[in-house]
């Protein structure tokens, strides 16, 4: 799977000033096909109809901590699909206890960010991330 | 993450996030202080809750708010274990205290004549006996392990230990 400027993405973060933080960060990147959600339960609907649009998201970061639904529980939600399995997926976190990142690798998330991150760490993220993918 | 990304824009934002995440934050207080007994461990809630704000304020270079929204999240989760009415009405006078410090903190973000240099500081607010309440609190608090919004069913012994990138990257190598 190939890393390009044009790649829809979705930012899901409950904090509106965290996602235009990250949205900041991709833009400085190149990257400007964004979409916004402010959580797990806003964001599922926006990525399967997208889905059924044929225009998938090509890459989804998400918060962990959000209420409604969790980042883990909309992993947990996206893998059970088939044609979200290879759907990178970056957890941003500000926890970072080693049983949730076990939890979240078993789920299969692609990568993991602990906040506070710099835009060069994120970049990072995201080359290894489509670099594996 | 670097200064120049804290512009007057996302200070506001933040400010104005905070200032609902603080009515979400007062609620859950309210309903523990009503009724100690019962509701000692929707303290947990007020954790996850600053949690939130603790995230944003470290990621957007806000470091002080950040670790004092640190301190009420580990208080809020250890206290939301302890069952003890007494003591669930002590932590929560103190975490309303916090709140009301943190308002002030966040005030001062977007007070006329701030600038990103450090009027936030805590210096510029009274702490002293705050400050000594807290440590009084994390003595009585040390023997608790838990102190995050991981499931504590998962979480026993090393597993609970925090983990910064480097040990989340070494993991994912054993995932790879």
């Amino acid at each position: 799977m190939g890393m390009k400027a044009s790649m829809k993405i979705i930012i899901i973060d409950d904090m509106s000033t965290m996602r235009k933080v990250i949205k900041n960060m991709l833009g400085q990147m190149g990257f400007k096909n964004i979409t916004e959600a402010d959580d797990g339960a806003t964001a599922l609907p926006k990525i399967e109809e997208a889905y059924k649009n044929g225009a998938p998201f090509e890459f989804i970061i998400s918060d962990w901590n959000m209420p409604k639904m969790s980042g883990l529980d909309l992993l947990k939600k996206l893998k059970e699909a088939d044609h979200f399995k290879n759907t990178p997926f970056l957890m941003v976190t500000a926890e970072a206890e080693q049983s949730n990142v076990v939890i979240a690798l078993k789920a299969g998330v692609s990568n993991f960010i602990v906040k506070p991150f710099s835009a060069v760490v994120l970049k990072e993220k995201i080359e290894k991330i489509f670099k594996d993918a | 993450m670097s200064n120049d990304l804290i512009d007057k824009e996302i200070l506001i934002d933040f400010h104005e996030e905070s200032y609902a995440l603080f009515e979400e934050l007062e609620t859950v207080l309210e309903e523990v202080e009503g009724d100690p007994k019962t509701n000692f461990s929707r303290l947990e809630t007020f954790g996850q809750i600053i949690d939130r704000m603790m995230g944003t304020a470290k990621s957007i270079g806000l470091d002080e708010i950040g670790k004092f929204c640190e301190l009420g999240k580990i208080i809020g989760y250890k206290a939301g274990q302890v069952k003890d009415p007494a003591f669930t009405n002590i932590v929560v006078a103190i975490l309303f205290d916090a709140v009301e410090i943190l308002k002030k903190l966040t005030g001062n973000l977007i007070a006329d004549g701030a600038d990103d240099g450090g009027i936030n500081s805590f210096q510029q607010i009274s702490t002293k006996s705050f400050i000594s309440r807290l440590v009084w609190l994390s003595d009585k608090l040390k023997n608790i392990d838990r102190a995050s919004c991981s499931d504590g069913s998962t979480t026993s012994g090393d597993t609970s230990k925090n983990l910064d990138q480097n040990n989340i990257d070494e993991l994912l190598k054993l995932f790879n």
